[in-house]
Formats: C-alpha cells, sequence, structure tokens
C-alpha cells in the first residue's frame, strides 16, 4: 500500500516535471533563440582580439558600475550618479543628430557629464558637436597601395599622407605614455576651451591625437559643463594591446582615472554603434568570422546555445511531425495502424493495475476411486489393453479350474469333450478343447504351433469362446462368484 | 498483485477495452462524432460493470453460507443443503459456486457447481443429494466468484463456510443379524449352563418385580395359581478382538463397495451381533494416519455403539498409500495392551498384498497363538471388488488379466494355513457368515 502511494506520488511529480518542462520549453520557444550575436569591430561585448571587452572587465574591477548599452533606449535604465561618462571607442555606425541629442539629454541628468571618444573615423563628430565640443575627427582615406605591403592613410583636407601606424605622446596625469597608433587620424580643432594631451608628429608637423574640450550645455533647462575626452584612435583600447602590453594598460587606467577620478562615477560603454553578425546568420558569415571577432571557446558556445535553445529545433521538430502526421492520417490503412497502435497504448497505460485473468469456470471435484489394478482398469477403458501369452496361460487355468470344479475333470480329459458335446454340440466342444490344448502348450513352450501372429487377438477371441462354454455350464468370466469358487477350490 | 485484487478483468474485457479505445481513437482521427460517442458509450459500460463487479466483491465476501444436512446414511442417500444469505440491499446476478467436498464422496442429485442468483436480503439453499458411504468426510468450503453481465470482469474466487464434515456410520441389514442369530442358535453350541439372557431353557421361579412380561409363563402360572417365569440359560461369553484394515488398498472397488466399507459393514453385523449375545469385543481400525480403536473390551449397546463411532471416523482424504506392516505392527502393539489373558478370538481382517505384510501377519498370528488366542485372519479377495464397477464385457478380460494376482493372493492364504494360522478367504457376500461361524465354533469348546 505504501509502495503504492510512492508511486503515485512520483508518477505525479514525473507528471508536473514533464509538464513545467514542456511550459518552459514552449515559452523559450515563443521569446526566440539565443539574443547574442557575433559582436564585430571595437564593440565592448567583443571577447576578440579587437574587441574593447578587456577594457570593460578592467575598469568594472576598479569602478564597479560600468554599464555597456546594446541600445541607446538602455540609457532610460541607467541611473544617473555625480559623474557619468559615456565611452564611444571606435564606433561604427555614425550617431545621428537624434542619437547625440539623446546621449546628451542622459549626461545633462547628471552634476558632471563627461564623454570620451576614442576614434579614428568621423563617425562620432556628431556627438562632439551635440555637447558643444569645437572639435572634430579629420576624415582620412585608407588605401592599399598597389604593392600589397601596408596600409596607405591620406588626409584630403591637408593633402598629405599620415604614417599608418604613428607613435604618439600623451601626457595623462603628468606621466608621459609613447604609445603606437594604428591608422590613425588626427583631431581638428576649431576652437574653444581645450587641452591637448596627446599628438605624434609627421614632418615636423604636429597632429593632436588627444584633446579635452570644455564646453556648455543646457539641456532641459539645465545648465551643465561637459569634458569631452577625444583621441584621434580606438586601437590603443582594444583587447589585443590590453591584455598583453602593460604600457597601454596603464595608459588606459591612467586616462580613466584622470577622467573619473578615484570613484563615483558611471561609465557607459556604447556598444550599439556595431552590427552584430546574428547567430541565425552565422553559417553565411562563418568565413568572416576570425579571432580578431571572437575566441574560438566562445563561438563554440553560442554555437552549442543556439543549437540546443528550443526556438532552433522545437519549431521545426513541432512543424516536421505535424506534416508527417497529417501526411500519414491521409492513408486510411496508415490512419487505422496508427488509432490501434495508440489503443493498444492506451490499454497498456489504462491497464497497468488491471488483473487480467483467464476466465474459466471452477474445477469441479473428481470422485476419486482406488482400483488395485488401476492400470488394467485405464488400459480397458481406453480400449488398450494388452494380452499375451501369461494372460491365455490364466485363462486356461480358470476355465480348467471351473471345470474340475463342476465335472471333475480337467480340459484334458477326453470325458470332459464327451461331456461338453451335450452342451455345446460334438464338433464345437472338440474344436474347443483341441484348440485350447494346443495353444496352452504353445504357451508352456511344449510345442511350437499353431503360429499365432496375435496373443492379444488369440486371448480376446477365447475369453469370448470360454464365456460361450461356461455359461453352458452354468458359470461365467464375467461373474466375480467365479473367483470366489476359484478361491475356494 | 494478483492475489490482493478483487476483482479480475477476463480476456473478454481486454478485447472490449482495446475495441472502445480503437472506435474512440478512430473517431477523434477522423473526427467522426458518431464513433466517439460510440466508444465512449461503450467504455461507460464497461467501467459501470467493473463498479458492479467490485461492489459484488464486497457483497461476496461477506456472504454467510452454513452447511446443514439430513441424518446421513450408509448405502443410502441423504439431503445437504448449501445456505447462502446475502444480506446486501443489492441482489448478486451471476453468481457461480463451487461446493468443495472429500473427492470420496459423491452427490447423485443436484449440482456441486453451477450459477445462481442471490436476490438482496435473502436465504438460498442449494440442495444436494448424497449417496453415504461409511466414513468421516468432509463438506465445504463454497468457492464463490461473480461475473458482469457480459463477462468482462469477474471477482476473484472467496471461500466461505466452514469445513463440515459428516460422519456417516456404516449400514448392517437386520436381515442379516437375524441369520446370523439364527445361525448361531442352530449350532446349539453357545450353552453356559447358567440362568440369564439366551434362548435355552434353564429354570422356572416365582415373579418378581422387575421381570419382564413376557417372561411369564401363563400355563405354570393358572396352573400354580401364581406369576412364574421362565428362566433361560446364559449364554457363554466370548472375547472377541477384531483389526480392521483401513489402508489404501483396502480402499479398492466401486463407489461405498470398496473391500473397507463391505468389511466395515460386515463388522458392525458381527459387533451388533456380538452385542445382542453380551460378548466382549473390541475394535481396532489400522492403516490410516490415525488409529481408531476402542480403548479396551466393551460389550452391549455401549460397546457396539463406540465402535460404530469409530468407523465413522475413518477419513478417506487421510489414508495414502504407506507402509502397511508398520502400521500393522502398530495396531498389534495397541492390541497387546489390551489383550486378556485369557482364551480370545483375535480376527484380522485385511487384504495381503506383499510378502513383507504376510511375513509380518505370521509373525504377529504366531505370537498370539502363542499367547493361547485363537487367531483368525480374514482375507478378502481383492479382485472381487475391482470388478464389481467394471462392464459385463470387460470382466472376462479383467478376470484373466489379473488372474495372477488372484493366485498370488490366495497363495498367501494357503501359506498362513500351512503355517498353522487360521485363514478365511471372504468375498462381501458371505463375510459375515463366515465370520460370525469363526466365533461360535469357538465360543462353544
Amino acid at each position: 500500500m505504501k509502495e503504492e502511494r510512492v508511486k503515485e506520488k512520483a508518477f505525479l511529480s514525473i507528471f508536473l516535471v514533464l509538464t513545467l518542462l514542456a511550459v518552459g520549453l514552449i515559452a523559450l520557444a515563443e521569446k526566440g533563440g539565443v539574443g547574442v550575436p557575433v559582436f564585430i569591430g571595437a564593440s565592448p561585448f567583443n571577447t576578440g582580439e579587437i574587441g574593447t571587452s578587456s577594457l570593460v572587465e578592467l575598469l568594472r574591477e576598479k569602478y564597479g558600475s560600468v554599464y555597456v548599452i546594446a541600445s541607446l533606449n538602455e540609457l532610460d535604465g541607467i541611473r544617473a550618479s555625480d559623474k557619468c561618462l559615456f565611452v564611444a571607442i571606435s564606433p561604427e555606425t555614425p550617431y545621428t543628430t537624434s542619437d547625440s541629442n539623446r546621449i546628451a539629454s542622459y549626461l545633462a541628468r547628471c552634476n558632471h557629464p563627461l564623454l570620451l571618444i576614442a576614434d579614428e573615423n568621423s563617425t562620432s563628430n556628431n556627438l562632439l558637436r551635440a555637447v558643444g565640443a569645437q572639435l572634430e575627427v579629420a576624415t582620412v582615406v585608407t588605401s592599399t597601395p598597389s604593392n600589397g605591403l601596408g596600409v596607405a592613410v591620406y588626409a584630403p583636407e591637408e593633402g598629405v599622407y599620415l604614417p599608418a601606424y604613428p607613435l604618439s605622446v600623451f601626457y595623462v596625469n603628468n606621466t608621459r605614455y609613447s604609445l603606437y597608433l594604428d591608422i590613425a587620424s588626427y583631431i581638428v580643432i576649431h576652437g574653444g576651451s581645450y587641452t591637448i594631451f596627446g599628438e605624434y608628429t609627421v614632418d615636423t608637423k604636429k597632429y593632436p591625437s588627444g584633446v579635452i574640450a570644455y564646453s556648455n550645455i543646457t539641456f532641459g533647462g539645465q545648465a551643465r559643463e561637459v569634458v569631452a575626452y577625444v583621441l584621434s584612435d580606438g586601437s590603443i583600447f582594444l583587447n589585443q594591446v590590453i591584455d598583453r602590453n602593460e604600457t597601454y594598460r596603464s595608459f588606459a587606467l591612467a586616462l580613466f582615472q584622470s577622467v573619473c577620478g578615484e570613484g563615483g562615477c558611471t561609465i557607459i560603454f556604447d556598444g550599439s554603434r556595431y552590427s552584430p553578425i546574428p547567430l541565425s546568420d552565422l553559417k553565411n558569415n562563418l568565413n568572416s568570422i576570425t579571432p580578431l571577432y571572437l575566441s574560438f571557446p566562445s563561438l563554440l558556445g553560442m554555437v552549442i546555445a543556439n543549437l540546443i535553445h528550443p526556438s532552433t529545433w522545437l519549431p521545426p521538430l513541432l512543424d516536421y511531425s505535424n506534416k508527417v502526421f497529417a501526411e500519414m492520417l491521409r492513408d486510411h490503412l496508415v490512419s487505422s495502424t496508427l488509432a490501434l497502435l495508440f489503443a493498444l497504448l492506451a490499454f497498456a497505460y489504462v491497464s497497468r493495475r488491471e488483473v487480467f485473468v483467464s476466465d474459466k469456470p471452477m474445477s469441479e471435484e473428481k470422485l476419486v476411486e482406488v482400483a488395485y489394478a488401476g492400470n488394467i482398469l485405464k488400459e480397458i477403458e481406453k480400449g488398450k489393453l494388452k494380452l499375451g501369452r501369461e494372460d491365455f496361460k490364466s485363462l486356461y487355468e480358470i476355465v480348467d479350474s471351473v471345470m474340475r470344479d463342476v465335472y471333475g475333470l480337467s480340459l484334458r480329459d477326453e470325458e470332459l469333450e464327451r461331456r461338453l458335446s451335450l452342451l455345446l454340440g460334438d464338433e464345437k466342444a472338440r474344436r474347443y478343447l483341441k484348440s485350447m490344448n494346443k495353444l496352452y502348450d504353445k504357451a508352456v513352450g511344449l510345442r511350437r504351433t499353431p503360429i499365432v501372429l496375435s496373443w492379444s487377438r488369440v486371448v480376446a477371441k477365447y475369453v469370448r469362446d470360454s464365456e460361450e462354454v461356461l455359461s453352458k455350464v452354468g458359470a461365467s468370466l464375467m461373474r466375480f462368484e467365479v473367483v470366489e469358487k476359484l478361491a475356494r477350490s | 498483485m494478483a492475489e490482493d485484487s478483487v476483482v479480475y478483468a477476463t480476456h473478454r474485457a481486454r478485447l472490449a477495452v482495446i475495441l472502445i479505445f480503437f472506435i474512440l481513437l478512430t473517431g477523434f482521427l477522423s473526427s467522426r462524432i458518431q464513433l466517439i460517442t460510440i466508444g465512449l458509450v461503450s467504455l461507460s459500460l464497461v467501467l459501470g460493470m467493473r463498479a458492479y463487479v467490485s461492489y459484488m466483491a464486497a457483497s461476496l465476501r461477506d456472504l454467510e453460507v452454513e452447511f446443514e444436512h439430513d441424518p446421513p446414511l450408509d448405502a443410502g442417500e441423504f439431503e445437504v443443503r448449501v445456505v447462502l444469505r446475502n444480506r446486501g440491499l443489492i441482489p448478486l446476478g451471476f453468481v457461480e459456486y463451487n461446493l468443495r467436498h472429500s473427492p470420496f464422496i459423491k452427490f447423485s442429485k443436484g449440482a456441486t457447481r453451477g450459477f445462481i442468483i442471490l436476490p438482496a436480503r435473502s436465504e438460498t439453499v442449494i440442495r444436494l443429494i448424497c449417496s453415504g458411504r461409511v466414513g468421516r468426510h468432509r463438506i465445504g468450503p463454497v468457492e464463490i466468484q461473480a461475473r458482469d453481465i457480459f463477462g468482462l470482469y469477474r471477482t476473484r474466487t472467496f471461500k466461505a463456510g466452514s469445513i463440515t464434515y459428516i460422519k456417516i456410520p456404516p449400514s448392517y441389514s437386520v436381515a442379516v443379524l437375524r441369520r446370523l442369530m439364527a445361525y448361531a442358535r442352530s449350532l446349539g453350541l453357545s450353552r453356559s449352563r447358567a440362568s440369564g439372557t439366551g434362548v435355552e431353557f434353564h429354570s422356572m421361579r416365582e415373579y418378581r418385580p422387575g421381570d419382564e412380561l413376557k417372561r411369564v409363563e401363563w400355563r405354570k402360572s393358572v396352573k400354580f395359581n401364581k406369576l412364574v417365569v421362565k428362566l433361560t440359560e446364559r449364554e457363554a461369553q466370548q472375547n472377541v478382538y477384531i483389526l480392521l484394515d483401513s489402508s489404501h488398498i483396502m480402499l479398492s472397488g466401486p463407489y461405498a463397495r470398496t473391500v473397507f466399507e463391505h468389511m466395515a459393514r460386515a463388522v458392525t453385523a458381527i459387533l451388533a451381533y456380538l452385542s445382542q449375545r453380551g460378548d466382549n469385543f473390541q475394535l481396532i481400525i489400522f492403516g490410516g494416519p490415525e488409529m481408531y480403536g476402542m480403548p479396551s473390551l466393551m460389550r452391549a449397546t455401549r460397546g457396539f455403539r463406540v465402535s460404530v463411532e469409530n468407523i465413522s471416523n475413518v477419513n478417506f482424504e487421510e489414508i495414502a498409500p504407506g507402509d502397511r506392516v508398520e502400521s500393522l505392527m502398530s495396531a498389534y502393539k495397541f492390541l497387546l495392551r489390551t489383550l486378556r489373558r485369557e482364551r480370545n478370538i483375535v480376527i484380522i481382517i485385511t487384504v495381503i498384498d506383499s510378502q513383507e505384510y504376510l511375513e509380518a501377519l505370521l509373525k504377529i498370528s504366531k505370537e498370539l497363538i502363542g499367547l493361547r488366542n485363537i487367531v483368525y485372519i480374514v482375507n478378502p479377495i481383492i479382485t472381487s471388488y475391482d470388478m464389481v464397477g467394471l462392464p459385463v464385457w470387460a470382466r472376462g478380460l479383467y478376470m484373466v488379466k489379473t488372474y495372477g494376482i488372484l493366485r498370488n493372493q490366495l497363495n498367501y492364504s494357503r501359506i498362513l494355513s500351512k503355517e498353522g494360522v487360521n485363514t478365511v478367504v471372504v468375498s462381501s457376500l458371505d463375510a459375515p457368515f463366515k465370520i460370525a461361524r469363526l466365533i461360535e465354533l469357538h465360543r462353544s469348546r
């Protein structure tokens, strides 16, 4: 009983778990697949060589409140603090005026709005304008020479070729940092209040590569002073240098320390300016994915996550099974077979506790009768009684005993033939006695003839003949009084 | 699992449920409401039947069963009644019953197995006519199970009613007894020369209160002008010990006409005769797992009653083929404990079927003879009993086939006789007279 209850509970638990699992799978499938795509470029989500995820992690260790947004809408959910730093590193999608205003309005909520732009393109110039900084990153054109070696960087406004990897010197917190830039641009200063903290030299001409601009903005009726740090290259913050080069790491930390101070700063990395490759489209873009964008374990993890997600396999599975089922049901034979199969399954389930028995009538009590020679009785009943030479001897002795009892004569006495002939007739009496004596002699081995093919038939015949003879003399083999007579004799 | 369940599904239910599920699923798959309806109705019907059978199972468990019977008769018929009381509020239909009983007893009329309907709050009586035979026979319990109308479900087989034993004493013909008495008197060898119960004239005396009126001699009373009674000579008293074999071999023969039953009836007639003659007697029944013996020599009606009680205690069901010699020796030891140091008559009624048994019998007989007893071995012809049950046409063949057995049995008797042990070969026809003759022959000596 207890065991059955446990089984019942186990069944309920399994049923509930399976139901929840099904609900969860459907919910996951409805919600959609794995949302993490492969980020390319200097995205803070990119864990590859040219991503900036290491910088984010580095700053998180120090400041804590470091956010990475995938959409500008997420700005609304980030609490404004005393200092708010918005960071854009080599953004690939240009900031529109609307985007810029949105960022500016968020920064205006903070007491000390800060902006850090590290961009070798003019993508973020709109944002600089929106915060009133009179700076812009100069537009440069890169091309690959016909010999295929290196990269040519051309500044159209200056009309000069710049070095692809210039050595720039930065001064942060009174520390000098010499850093190689990567296909860098330079910063064009249009006026306003600013401080140059980094520059590189090309043919004695200095090109600013790091400028701090101070400007005032009024947003929502609130006036704020915005400090914008602009660097003409984002490559100095990439994972490949942050992870491996102490100088670059120290520079980055020093720079952020000079911007944010020791704490109380909310840092927001903009991850919305890069075009990610969706996982669903991963197959088509597999060739373009390099370690620059993604580490192999991350890629493998993403692929597995995508594959095991119910949104990947559940809808197609259901759709496929539905189609197969619908196809099958069109065939009458298949649908009948299915119905029978399900009927058997349903029956097996429903009847698992049912005890099936073969419905036979109850066995009647059989009367027991004991027979001393039970085997002989059974053989007689079945008609399979075998008679032999010994049985003929028995028959002969019985008849002989009866004749001795009745006439005082044995079967061999000639007088008996005369007596019996009165009852049976001469011929019959003579033939009976002669045959009996001959067969008896054969049975006891005194003679070889007559030839007997079957003793069984011979004995049966002479039992009948003897019965006829004995009945004439007032005895019978079929009455057990004869047995008594024999017993008395 | 199967033992715990009270309701079993039959093979018909299995087929029906599969068919119903098939109809239902076909209905669902083909969106045919008619099929679904048929399936649901059928399923409800099946479940309803199961519920009904479950109820019946509970009712059958509480069913009261009693066994009643008329005074039992040996070699006659008497009524056995199985009373079933349904105290429930719902009638129980299609109840199959099966009366369990000893396989050694049979019912000539009425069905021991069948179907009945037990109305609500009712008493149903199943009447059976039992063909009586000597011994103690088991009746009950009744096996009961019920089914629904379609036979889809059935209950577990319940055993109802406690086992009842019917004790049937051996019968003997009054005519046989009269003939025995007449036979003994005709011998005229039972005179004791002392007044008492008897038939021979002893003397006459004046009537005393308490004398039987039939003893008054009216002619002499008129002559002497006072009541005079005739006294008869008390017949000689004899101690008779009878050892009756009830081993498996003694059960040979057709129903109610086995060797044991014939001998039991013969012994009963002899004991009735002895009790009327005022002899002392003791009956010891051996051969079965239990030995039934009178504790000592007894006489008159009480002795007769005890001996008949002992015979009617023999349970055929308990008798199995076993060591006959050991059983015989046990009976002999029991006999020695109660044997009086007088000239007793010891009659051993048994079938001799082996050399080993013959030797044991010879040893016992010689020891008893050595103690100055008169010993008789009564040897029933066993094959003659088997023959009774055979069709007439087969008897000749059987006799021929078993002539060797008969010869052996007769040979054993001859060996006993040669060894100085009185042996009597008897059949069912002459057994009482032969035994009575033995007793009377020695009473007069």
